[in-house]
């Protein structure tokens, strides 16, 4: 408002106190009104989807009116975060599932979904969804989907190779050398940062000591050095044997995200290690006549669990000091179980867990998708041994990518890089896990 | 001081004296005082604890903390006399009335407007890219391609490139300092015959003194905050060579939550700065020439 | 002659400064694919999608609603900045107030601390006063010379010329605040339309701050809108966000091209007799 506004900003303050006033007072038997107010992320497709459901669950309970707050992904944590800080978090959140470590590590820093059972249909999670969101005895949040990482490969890329879609990894691996022989030095099998090179190598490990990497309990490792070496050998053995790309060469196309990859685009970077319930955008880029496809899921010989990281790939939840849980649970209910919000929707974010969610999707016929099958096909792997929401907590991840970075960069060797993050990993998740109880939550 | 009162002056300076109060000086000492705690942003403020000097001892141990402080005054050592340099240069050529000159201003100051927006990290992630606008170029010049991303040694080149890009600012103000130099002192100095090297050396440069260093003192300052450059495109890496301390300090409070952390950081900063700047101001006295202060000393 | 030499120097360097926003511009014309596997800056499709796409968003309000947004924070934002910045430097460069130096040093002390680790004290006060989700933590601040680097500025420029027109005219009558505004401010204007034109332009790409005060996406600024379609699940339309900075770059360019007369023209102390 200009300075030079004044005057006129006076005259209509002055004439909105009048109108207040003079206006009638509400009728008694209406419904008061409860506002809510939901936050989420997204892009272009999520936003309208939360949008136009919004809009119809308005119109389907009348009394409630729903307020949506939203950004890219970018900044979303920092306000969310800032927001509880200051007590002034929306009623409904869209949460990452490493997120309720972070917030509610005795439970209660999200409302426990358990008590409003019936006016959310939770009946159409099973139990496995329903632990994935429980702290401590409290549901906290439900998941929207989940994921996992699968492999995907440009199958063009490796028709040009005379080779397809590898199916263990000894051929992923003869894979390499062929690829520089026959397509040049810088087609690669797969595409990795090093985030995905954490993923891979886990897999890769776990398949072997059918562990979790971390334990929560003792708040260390559970993998001794060895296994440490071995994850860090086996990133090496990807470099010198041309299945991914060296780190310098990597890191040349600078900070950008997976799909805008230059080299995936036009098909020189040939897989991905990905997750199941964003896959679309990775096909969404490639250039035209590339096609990407599932690929068998690669197994140790021997292995019997797949090393998968199964989790929510998305989840929501409610304000533990919300003024209006009955309808917040209303809402809830309506963006996962009703065939409007499904749709709309869609398989946006992956394959939904809400039975009636999949119900509605498949009688609609929604064709298949990557994801879709990529979630099909993680229900037919073994894959029991889960792993700790600390590995995906930022000091955790860093703590391991630094190291590899090093590695990746020549600084060290493999037996120092497993001692290392033997070593850092272990004092990281000494520091970050804490017990329940110390002071947080509410 | 010609003015009559001092009280007037208070009068004066009184919406900064307010402004002190009210929103300065509270988050300044919350800050502070969050610096000897250990609170994490996830958590209410009731449960950080008062941990005193720990956050500084750990920075003292810290081997990224030390890392960040020497890529970062690698920066400011580069990219403060460069773009100094480089902006006044700049600013002579266009203090003229050319033909267009209007259009070549604009151009020039185009990339300080677009500073932080979001369009600048994928212009330059592309322009900086292993196959991007620069190899092409240099490849076209028959010169090598540099892996400006990928190579710990030139990533740096490549925010400090970008710093250099966005000179405009400063030489706006040297253009606004340029302007402020009566012109019949030029005239003057041409009556009595001097070259046009002795009048920048006698009456341009002495006479734009106070905006050099105005100009000094806040690109140290900026360079020292730089934060959007390494944040876009390069992340802070390859092995955190442009890792610089602002951006440190962001990841510690917003990705990490260790806000008690990120405050000792920022006071470490803070301090670092502030004697770079105490230092630039007492060497003020014995180069910047203010005009009509002959004889009445320095008041910084 | 010298204009050649001047013309030759300002052409290669206006290369250098313009192609990376040529080819920002041209990909706000070119369709979504070819942005990134796409050498020039010259569309080979060229589309008006990203411009169409983008203006009405994927938000329930379209890209001018934003650009208003934009400017009902920053118009105040600067009109108080200047007069405050301009006052107070006043004060410092014209009075012996006591406590001056102490309180300079203050001054310069604000500039040093970056902003991300005062964000949640700063949160927490407004949130006290009740200012969140609303314009004001945004602008007001500025109205109590909070950025020292204009306050420092104004006072650089107000010490490098002499007094005595300032003189002269107290001893004609006038009282401080006359001198300051029919001869101070007259011959610092290019300072005062630098600080202006700064204070614009930095806060039209101000995004922290917005996104942690504003939560009500109807009060989004520009700085907020184009980072909205940015996400980890889908694929980014470039050509939109480049098209859509491309438009939120016209004000500050606008603004900085009719400013320019100030720093040709400049109104220039030629006056220095009585």
């Amino acid at each position: 408002m200009n300075a030079t506004a004044r005057l006129p900003r006076l005259v209509a303050a002055l004439a909105l106190a009048a109108i207040l006033f003079i206006q009638p007072a509400p009728a008694a038997d209406s419904q008061p009104t409860v506002e809510l107010r939901m936050s989420w992320w997204g892009g272009n497709e999520v936003h309208r989807a939360y949008l136009a459901s919004l809009r119809r669950f308005e119109a389907k309970y009348p009394h409630i009116k729903v307020k949506g707050e939203y950004t890219g992904w970018v900044g979303h944590l920092e306000r969310l975060t800032t927001q509880i800080a200051g007590g002034t978090a929306p009623d409904v959140m869209q949460v990452n599932w490493n997120w309720l470590v972070l917030f509610s590590r005795d439970g209660r820093g999200f409302y426990d979904l358990n008590t409003l059972n019936g006016t959310v249909d939770l009946s159409q999670f099973d139990r496995d969804a329903r632990d994935t969101g429980t702290v401590k005895g409290r549901l906290n949040a439900l998941p929207v989907a989940m994921a996992a990482r699968v492999f995907y490969f440009n199958e063009t890329t490796f028709a040009k190779a005379g080779l397809r879609v590898p199916r263990t990894w000894d051929e992923l691996f003869a894979a390499g050398p062929i690829f520089r022989e026959r397509l040049g030095k810088d087609y690669y099998p797969l595409a990795m940062n090093f985030l995905d090179v954490l993923a891979l190598c886990r897999s890769w490990v776990v398949q072997r000591t059918n562990r979790q990497l971390i334990d929560e309990g003792s708040r260390r490792l559970n993998a001794s050095e060895a296994d440490m070496e071995e994850m860090a050998a086996f990133y090496q053995r990807l470099v010198t044997e041309h299945v991914i790309a060296p780190a310098p060469e990597r890191a040349s196309y600078g900070n950008v995200a997976d799909q805008e990859l230059r080299p995936w685009i036009t098909g020189r970077y040939a897989g991905m290690y990905y997750w199941t319930s964003a896959v679309g955008k990775l096909a969404e880029t490639l250039q035209p006549g590339q096609k990407l496809v599932l690929a068998p899921y690669l197994m140790r010989e021997g292995a019997s669990d797949a090393g998968l990281f199964y989790r929510p790939a998305m989840m929501v939840a409610v304000n533990s000091k919300t003024q209006h849980p009955k309808e917040a649970a209303l809402l809830l209910d309506f963006l996962f179980n009703d065939a409007f919000a499904v749709e709309a929707f869609g398989l946006q974010r992956g394959l939904p867990v809400s039975k009636s969610a999949v119900a509605t999707l498949e009688a609609r016929g929604l064709s298949r998708t990557l994801g879709w099958d990529g979630n099909t096909q993680v229900a037919t792997l073994p894959h029991r041994v889960g792993e700790s929401g600390y590995f995906e907590h930022p000091r955790v991840r860093d703590g391991f990518i630094d190291i590899f970075e090093s590695l990746g960069f020549g600084e060290i060797s493999a037996a120092e890089a497993g001692r290392r993050m033997y070593t850092d990993v272990n004092r990281i998740l000494e520091r970050v896990v804490r017990p329940a109880g110390d002071g947080s939550g509410s | 001081m010609i003015y009559g009162s001092r009280m007037s002056g208070l009068l004066y300076l009184s919406p900064y004296l307010l402004g002190l109060a009210v929103f300065t000086l509270f988050p300044f000492v919350a800050s502070l005082l969050l610096s000897f705690s250990d609170y994490r942003l996830q958590d209410p403020v009731s449960a950080a604890q008062i941990i005193g000097f720990e956050n500084y001892q750990a920075m003292l141990h810290d081997r990224t903390f030390g890392k960040s402080l020497l890529v970062t005054l690698v920066y400011v050592f580069l990219t403060v006399p460069l773009k100094l340099a480089f902006a006044l240069f700049i600013a002579f050529v266009l203090n003229f009335r050319l033909r267009g000159i209007g259009a070549f201003r604009t151009a020039y100051y185009l990339p300080s407007i677009l500073g932080g927006s979001v369009a600048i990290a994928v212009v330059w992630r592309y322009v900086f890219a292993g196959d991007g606008l620069l190899n092409q170029a240099f490849v076209l010049m028959g010169a090598a391609p540099i892996n400006w991303l990928g190579e710990p040694a030139y990533a740096m080149g490549s925010i400090v490139l970008l710093r250099l890009w966005q000179f405009g600012s400063a030489m706006v103000i040297f253009l606004a300092g340029l302007q402020g130099i009566p012109t019949d002192l030029y005239e003057a100095a041409r009556l009595d015959g001097a070259s046009a090297w002795q009048v920048f050396r006698r009456i341009t440069l002495p006479l734009l003194t106070p905006v050099i260093f105005f100009n000094f003192i806040m690109q140290v300052i900026q360079a020292f905050q730089e934060f959007n450059g390494p944040y876009v495109i390069t992340g802070g890496g390859p092995l955190k060579s442009t890792y610089l301390l602002p951006l440190m300090i962001y990841e510690e409070a917003f990705k990490y939550f260790e806000v008690g952390y990120a405050s000792a950081l920022s006071w470490a900063l803070f301090v670092l700065v502030a004697l770079f700047t105490a230092l630039a101001f007492r060497s003020s006295k014995y180069w910047v020439f203010y005009a009509q202060e002959r004889g009445e000393g320095d008041k910084s | 002659m010298r204009a050649g030499l001047r013309y030759g120097v300002l052409i290669a360097v206006g290369v250098l400064m313009l192609y990376p926003l040529l080819w920002m511009v041209g990909g706000s014309f070119k369709p979504n694919h070819e942005i990134f596997d796409s050498i020039g800056f010259i569309p080979h499709e060229p589309t008006l999608e990203g411009f169409a796409k983008g203006w009405h968003t994927s938000t329930e309000y379209t890209f001018a609603r934003y650009l208003l947004n934009t400017f009902a924070i920053i118009l105040p934002k600067v009109v108080v900045t200047v007069v405050s910045s301009v006052l107070v430097a006043f004060g410092f460069a014209r009075f012996n107030v006591p406590g001056k130096r102490a309180l300079f040093g203050l001054l310069i002390a604000t500039i040093l601390l970056p902003k991300s680790v005062l964000l949640v004290p700063q949160y927490l006060m407004f949130r006290e006063m009740g200012w969140l989700d609303t314009f004001l933590p945004l602008y007001v601040p500025s109205a109590f010379a909070t950025e020292g680097f204009f306050v420092f500025m104004i006072i650089q420029f107000m010490r490098s010329f002499p007094r005595e027109m300032e003189e002269a005219a107290v001893m004609d009558g006038c009282n401080s605040l006359q001198v300051l505004w029919h001869v101070v401010v007259p011959v610092i204007m290019p300072a005062i339309i630098s600080v202006a034109l700064f204070q614009f332009m930095w806060s039209m790409n101000d995004f922290l701050s917005p996104l942690i005060y504003l939560s009500s996406v109807e009060k989004y600024p520009v700085a907020l809108a184009l980072k909205l379609s940015i996400d980890v699940t889908e694929a980014t339309s470039w050509n939109q966000i480049l098209a859509m900075s491309t438009i939120a770059l016209l004000p500050s360019l606008a603004l900085f091209f009719a400013a320019q007369k100030y720093f040709v023209e400049g109104i220039t102390v030629g006056a220095v007799k009585g």
